[in-house]
């Protein structure tokens, strides 16, 4: 891949070098900057909103014992579901005269433009998180249920309230956990291609591209693998250094 | 007497030397199922010649992808389907394709419905001609009758649209589009349009109806060879687009809106005028899905500047560089292209390009209403850079529906960007 | 947090998740083209089975779940013997410590493969493997993540018994199959669960793997349900994709224990 990126090479011919030559390209290239924008808001909207909503959810699960393994179970659906099924079903869920914007209108409200430019990301985001919020909520609640339920008792006892078990003992036992489904998060959201690629194809106007698309596009449609290749040079070293980041802030706080 | 038994033992010994050859061919879905569709024309070759067919259908969206894998890896089916826009990057990148002058005899050319088209082919891959069509269509429009009349649109008007010999305007258009723009319900809100331009597609052709209608250039390129973007069609086709969009004449969500939805929403009678019905849409599916649909077919109307174009396509079918069996390929191809074939494949509602229409097609008046429309139906321009110059005015289109831009900054823009996909290829 | 509360949280949740796939059965019990349909049917004489009909008979779409069944079947077993052999040598070796590993791993997580998958393909038609099932399961048969998983979990399991079973003249293959893998069988749920996921949902290497129609995968199936160029029949979409999710869902319901307990453990991981 790294070879490749130093050269333009249609898949059909045969490659010839051409130095650093897509790196400078790529810096100007707008819709690969707009790609790249809009993959950071995937992860920036997807890492947060599912790290802490699958947490509350394994929270609200524990405080259940009754049907407790029924919602496991049908949390983990979407999950389990072919991704290239959620995509043409939410496809449909965002028709504009689809399901979703029956239901607003019913509720009296008037119907959404879930795919236009403003809200496309934040729609494509509500997809992943709807897809990822239970499974990773089993995580969670495998961490919360190593939480030896004496500790937090004696907590109670002592007159911890709610806020204070989580701050001094749930979050540090929780820490491992957290971090490993914010990096499985980030690495869902930067590989978002087959969303985008059933729902939107990247658009309206390139408003929904995610880099993995545009590499895909250009690489494999408009005969430029070298230059595909550059940018995919580029996404790893992004992902790779989010991920880095990430680890760093855990480690720190 | 001499000459005959010279002719049988030729065709015997090829036939022997052919048997038990299979050729590779890889199609994209022009009908649904066309292994089974083809089933029969393949069985009376395979007959006739000794050599089997294996058909194998790769999809519209990712046959590139596929073709480019397998070019790349020496795995080259024998015949490759493609379009106007995708054969010429395989030439020009791997000269992956094979030249088919000297198998195309003057016989067969003189039965080509439009040999002109042949040429063209040629001309723009550099004099040589790689590809066949086995099969032409052409786009008319259609009209929700019932939309129309409820809507009190006069008689005469429906009848202009309908009837060679008269023309209806853009303005008609928009004169209709104010008449059935409604709130049938009464809910406050409006539910029935004219017309839904499908924004979010990225397909060839729902920009070039507009833009070949209000004069542009039917190559997308000007005299001297440049991108012609920035030219008053584009500007033409945007405003227009824009101004039905902006008084609310269309739909909401059309800046995202798939091909398919608009089709959907014409069938669903949720408007009433559609610029790109083909054949096997309006004679097949329709009816058979839709049959409380009351639609008529029309011409397309003429734009501002006095044009009057529709979109023509074809299948196309190039033999790989790579095959080892050229001359079997190119003997389905021919096989193809005879009456009998011809006349077959007609039945899926795209039509021969050589030899006569089948009489329950040839009888049908929407039928002619196709073929009407064949002498100013443009084809599918041809360009290395096609590939990309659909995904930038596609997306320009689609940043003046949703209000990003004007039409003028979006015809300089896709100008500028259209050039810059050039560079990028030279 | 009140009891109510917490049951009001997870049942409404529940309802979000199961809402769209309702939805897209119900899309798949119309026999026309249109989505424009209430969500509650008037009458039951409405819905028919016609897409079903249509996908099981009129199209390879059986033959494209047994073959997605056999890729997935496939690599899951090769990525439980490959992980489980790799973990087991990364977990018993002095080797750099697992902060390294991990970072590796998550690397080649990262890379993507839509660009790979053109020298795989290359190299692939070398060996005559194109247009194979084995040539999809063969680049999918030993995943990173898994051997990961599977070096943590073993590492966790303590040496003693092995050594015995070493000392008895048990082979190093045969202490990992007879003593080592029973005890890391929550480590072998997850990674049998998580693998037939994602092979089977793998998209771009079967769609540039294969090409023959009886070949295909059930989600280059899908996809091609979804692009076509005449309307999108959404009831056979939705059909098609409702059926392609059984297996995955199948095959979670089975090793749903060991999963689940799997998760527990691996809760405490890294």
């Amino acid at each position: 891949m790294f070879t490749i990126s130093f050269t333009r090479w249609p898949i059909i011919g045969s490659p010839t070098f051409v130095g650093l030559k897509n790196y400078y390209r790529l810096l100007h290239d707008e819709i690969f900057l707009k790609a790249l924008k809009n993959t950071l808001w995937y992860a920036l909207i997807t890492v947060p909103s599912i790290t802490s909503f699958s947490f509350a959810l394994a929270l609200s699960l524990r405080g259940i014992t009754w049907g407790r393994e029924f919602f496991k179970a049908i949390y983990v659906f979407p999950m389990v579901v072919t991704l290239v099924s959620t995509a043409a079903i939410w496809k449909g869920m965002y028709l504009p005269f689809g399901p979703l914007n029956q239901l607003l209108v019913n509720l009296g409200f008037s119907p959404v433009e879930f795919l236009s430019v403003g809200l496309v990301i934040p729609s494509l985001c509500l997809v992943l998180i709807w897809r990822d919020i239970g499974y990773y909520s089993l995580f969670f609640l495998a961490g919360l249920e190593e939480i030896p339920s004496e500790i937090l008792e004696a907590a109670t006892v002592d007159g911890a309230g709610a806020f204070q078990r989580f701050r001094y003992i749930i979050w540090p036992m929780m820490k491992p956990v957290t971090l490993l489904v914010c990096i499985l998060v980030t690495i869902g959201s930067f590989m978002i291609f087959t969303l985008v690629y059933v729902i939107t194809g990247g658009g309206p106007a390139y408003s929904s591209e995610a880099l993995l698309n545009y590499i895909y596009d250009v690489g494999w449609r408009e005969f430029r693998m070298g230059y595909a290749a550059a940018s995919a040079v580029i996404y790893f070293f992004i992902l790779f250094g989010l991920n880095m980041f990430e680890r760093l802030v855990f480690e720190r706080g | 007497m001499e000459k005959r038994i010279l002719v049988l033992a030729g065709v015997l010994l090829t036939g022997i030397l052919a048997f038990g050859t299979t050729i590779q061919f890889w199609t994209c879905p022009f009908v649904s199922q066309p292994e089974n569709f083809l089933a029969p024309l393949v069985e009376q070759f395979t007959a006739q010649t000794g050599i089997k067919v294996e058909i194998s259908v790769v999809s519209y969206n990712d046959a590139v992808v596929k073709y480019q894998a397998a070019i790349a890896a020496g795995e080259a089916p024998d015949i490759m389907y493609l379009t106007e826009s995708r054969f010429l990057p395989l030439v020009k990148f791997g000269n992956a394709l094979e030249p088919l002058d000297k198998y195309l005899s003057d016989d067969l050319r003189s039965r080509f419905a439009r040999p002109d088209l042949l040429d063209q082919y040629a001309a723009t891959a550099g004099g040589s001609l790689y590809v066949v069509p086995i099969f032409f269509v052409t786009y008319l429009g259609a009209v929700n009758v019932d939309i129309l009349q409820a809507a009190g649109v006069p008689e005469d008007l429906i009848a202009k649209m309908t009837d060679p010999n008269q023309t209806y305007t853009w303005d008609d258009l928009l004169h209709i589009a104010k008449l059935v723009t409604k709130d049938l319900d009464g809910d406050g809100k409006v539910d029935q349009w004219l017309y839904a331009y499908p924004g979010g597609a990225n397909w060839t052709h729902p920009f070039l109806l507009w833009y070949w209608g209000a004069g542009g250039s039917p190559t997308l390129l000007t005299d001297e060879g440049k991108p012609a973007f920035d030219t008053e069609a584009t500007r033409l086709a945007l405003s227009f687009l824009l101004k039905l969009k902006e008084e609310g004449l269309m739909p909401p969500g059309v800046g995202s809106l798939d091909a398919g939805d608009a089709i959907d929403l014409f069938t669903a009678e949720k408007t009433a005028f559609i610029n790109n019905v083909w054949p096997s849409n309006s004679l097949k599916i329709w009816p058979e899905q839709f049959p409380s649909l009351n639609y008529r077919l029309v011409y397309p109307p003429v734009g501002p500047t006095g044009a009057r174009t529709t979109y023509f396509g074809s299948g196309l079918l190039a033999i790989a560089r790579q095959s080892k069996h050229k001359d079997e390929a190119w003997k389905f191809i021919e096989f193809l292209l005879s009456d009998d074939a011809q006349a077959y494949v007609a039945q899926s509602y795209y039509f021969p390009v050589t030899g006569k229409l089948p009489e329950e097609f040839a009888n049908d008046p929407r039928v002619k209403m196709y073929y009407d429309v064949l002498s100013y139906a443009i084809p599918e321009p041809m360009h290395p850079a096609m590939a990309r110059w659909k995904a930038i005015y596609n997306s320009e289109v689609q940043a003046v529906l949703i209000g990003q831009k004007t039409p003028e900054e979006a015809a300089a823009d896709m100008q500028r960007r259209a050039e810059q996909a050039l560079e990028a290829y030279q | 947090m009140k009891k109510g509360t917490l049951y009001l949280i997870a049942i409404l949740w529940a309802v979000i998740v199961i809402l769209p796939f309702l939805w897209a059965l119900r899309i798949s019990l119309i026999p026309t083209y249109t989505t424009f349909v209430s969500f509650f049917p008037k009458s039951l004489s409405e819905l028919s089975l016609v897409n079903y009909e249509y996908l099981l008979f009129k199209t390879k779409f059986p033959r494209w779940m047994i073959n997605s069944v056999l890729v997935s079947g496939g690599a899951t077993f090769l990525n439980v013997l490959a992980c489980s052999m790799l973990g087991y040598v990364l977990a018993r070796k002095r080797l750099p410590g697992s902060n390294v590993i991990f970072t590796l791993v998550l690397a080649l997580l990262m890379v993507p493969y839509h660009i790979l998958v053109i020298a795989l393909y290359l190299g692939l038609s070398k060996v005559k493997l194109t247009n194979t099932l084995f040539g999809v399961i063969l680049p999918l048969s030993a995943n990173p993540f898994g051997v990961f998983l599977m070096r943590q979990y073993i590492t966790m399991i303590p040496r003693e018994y092995e050594e015995a079973a070493l000392v008895d003249g048990c082979s190093r293959i045969g202490a990992l199959f007879k003593i080592v893998l029973p005890q890391a069988l929550p480590a072998v749920g997850i990674l049998t669960v998580t693998m037939f996921m994602e092979t089977w949902n793998n998209f771009i290497l079967p769609l540039v793997m294969l090409t023959k129609d009886s070949m295909k995968t059930v989600t280059v199936g899908i996809a091609d349900l979804a692009f076509q160029t005449l309307n999108t029949n959404w009831g056979v979409l939705m059909a098609g994709s409702l059926l392609g999710a059984v297996p995955t869902v199948l095959v979670f319901v089975l090793f749903n224990r060991y999963f689940l307990r799997g998760l527990t453990l691996h809760g405490g991981l890294k």
